[in-house]
């Protein structure tokens, strides 16, 4: 029995086998959260998004157009999601920050990594200055770093997200990249 | 070509989808211009540092698809209106018979200005949300004289500016209102994950902490 490919059970999504959905979660939950997470860095948040995510392909499958492919609809509506969700999150975001902000002073823990120049970092620690670095470039280029460096796509397949020329996403790849390498160099991070 | 008309060019080398034409072409170019040349190994390097300390993802949990939740209520500015036909009604106001009917064309009208959506509350928290607000307005309202002040023959029928600017306060009283609970709710996440170290964000499990929270049979374990 041949395993049925992403165009099969989206059309027969489309004709009402709502099992059909059950296997393409079971195929693309893990890759969607791990693109998601990234975006979003709570894992929360990342499992609503998803969920929202899924329950969208579900209600909107007649809008899935022929011969596009599953994926790129699907972070699509995922990117969609996150970007919302960020919006919120930037609207708000700077009253809890001051509150953890305020929180972790009372205690008096740091809420900065020092580094020495050159000294090993654990994987964990550098994966977490990693993380801190990318937050800090804007969202548009961070989506691509993402999708390239994390999702493993093409430039034609991000642009296709993005909804954007080639162009577009190689200027912010590029931009991305040289603006992360100074957040890394903040960090006290400048080699692999 | 200028060097900055060359970055798509050395992002494509250094992602490995160039083709041997532009490759060829990028190749003489950096054997002239040091910029380039020094930019396409910064380029690399970064790369590299972020493919080789890839930010850990927990592990994803498994989607469970719920039905969708029932219509919420979107537009604040609409419950004020009806908030404000309660309050009215309520404090047993002697209105005559043409401002009830102002009123009612007020909001039906939709001059009663819509909020925005508010989407970390269910219906039923909102339900909630607004009779406290109706209680509260009650007791802190201009409006709130004895019966007998409004009644009898000398009562005087408010007109239609001043239904109006009645409409307006309270419109803007339960903005504020909402914007300080709101402003409330998020301080209290915040004070909820630095207390506890989970990650709640503004979803429906951060309010589900917050009410458990708030039950004093329930220890923080």
């Amino acid at each position: 029995m041949t395993t049925p490919s992403d165009d099969d059970l989206i059309h027969e999504l489309r004709a009402g086998n709502t099992d059909s959905l059950g296997i393409l979660v079971a195929r693309w939950e893990g890759p969607l959260f791990r693109f998601v997470y990234r975006l979003l860095d709570r894992k929360d948040d990342a499992r609503d998004v998803c969920q929202e995510t899924f329950l969208r392909i579900l209600r909107k499958s007649d809008r899935f157009r022929e011969g596009a492919r599953f994926s790129t609809w699907m972070y699509q509506i995922a990117l969609n999601l996150c970007r919302d969700h960020l919006r919120r999150r930037r609207r708000w975001g700077a009253i809890i920050e001051e509150k953890i902000e305020s929180t972790r002073e009372t205690r008096g823990a740091s809420t900065s990594v020092v580094l020495d120049p050159g000294a090993e970092l654990a994987s964990r620690e550098r994966g977490a200055a990693v993380a801190r670095a990318l937050a800090e470039i804007p969202p548009e280029q961070r989506e691509v770093l993402v999708l390239k460096e994390f999702e493993g796509l093409k430039f034609r397949e991000i642009a296709e997200i993005l909804g954007c020329p080639e162009s577009t996403v190689k200027s912010r790849m590029y931009y991305g990249l040289a603006g992360l390498k100074g957040a890394l160099e903040r960090q006290g991070i400048d080699r692999a | 070509m200028s060097c900055m008309e060359w970055k798509e060019i050395l992002v494509a080398r250094v992602c490995g989808e160039i083709d041997d034409e532009e490759s060829d072409r990028l190749s003489r170019h950096l054997s002239v211009c040091e910029e380039c040349a020094r930019a396409i190994g910064d380029l690399a390097t970064t790369r590299e540092v972020l493919r080789a300390s890839a930010p850990d993802v927990p592990a994803a949990p498994r989607v469970v698809l719920l039905k969708p939740a029932p219509s919420r209520l979107a537009f604040l500015g609409i419950a004020a209106g009806l908030a404000a036909v309660g309050v009215l009604s309520g404090i047993g106001l002697a209105w005559s018979w043409q401002a009830r009917e102002e009123l009612a064309r007020i909001v039906s009208t939709g001059e009663v200005r819509p909020a925005p959506v508010v989407e970390a509350v269910s219906r039923e928290e909102m339900e909630t949300w607004l009779d406290t607000r109706l209680a509260r307005f009650q007791a802190e309202s201009d409006l709130t004289s004895p019966p007998a002040r409004r009644q009898g023959p000398g009562a005087r029928p408010l007109s239609k500016p001043e239904v109006e600017a009645l409409l307006t306060r309270m419109e803007r009283r339960i903005d504020r209102d909402r914007v300080a609970d709101l402003d409330y709710l998020l301080k209290e996440v915040a004070a909820a994950e630095a207390r506890t170290g989970l990650q709640l964000g503004e979803t429906r499990n951060a309010l589900r902490v917050l009410a458990l929270a708030s039950d004093p049979r329930i220890s923080e374990q």
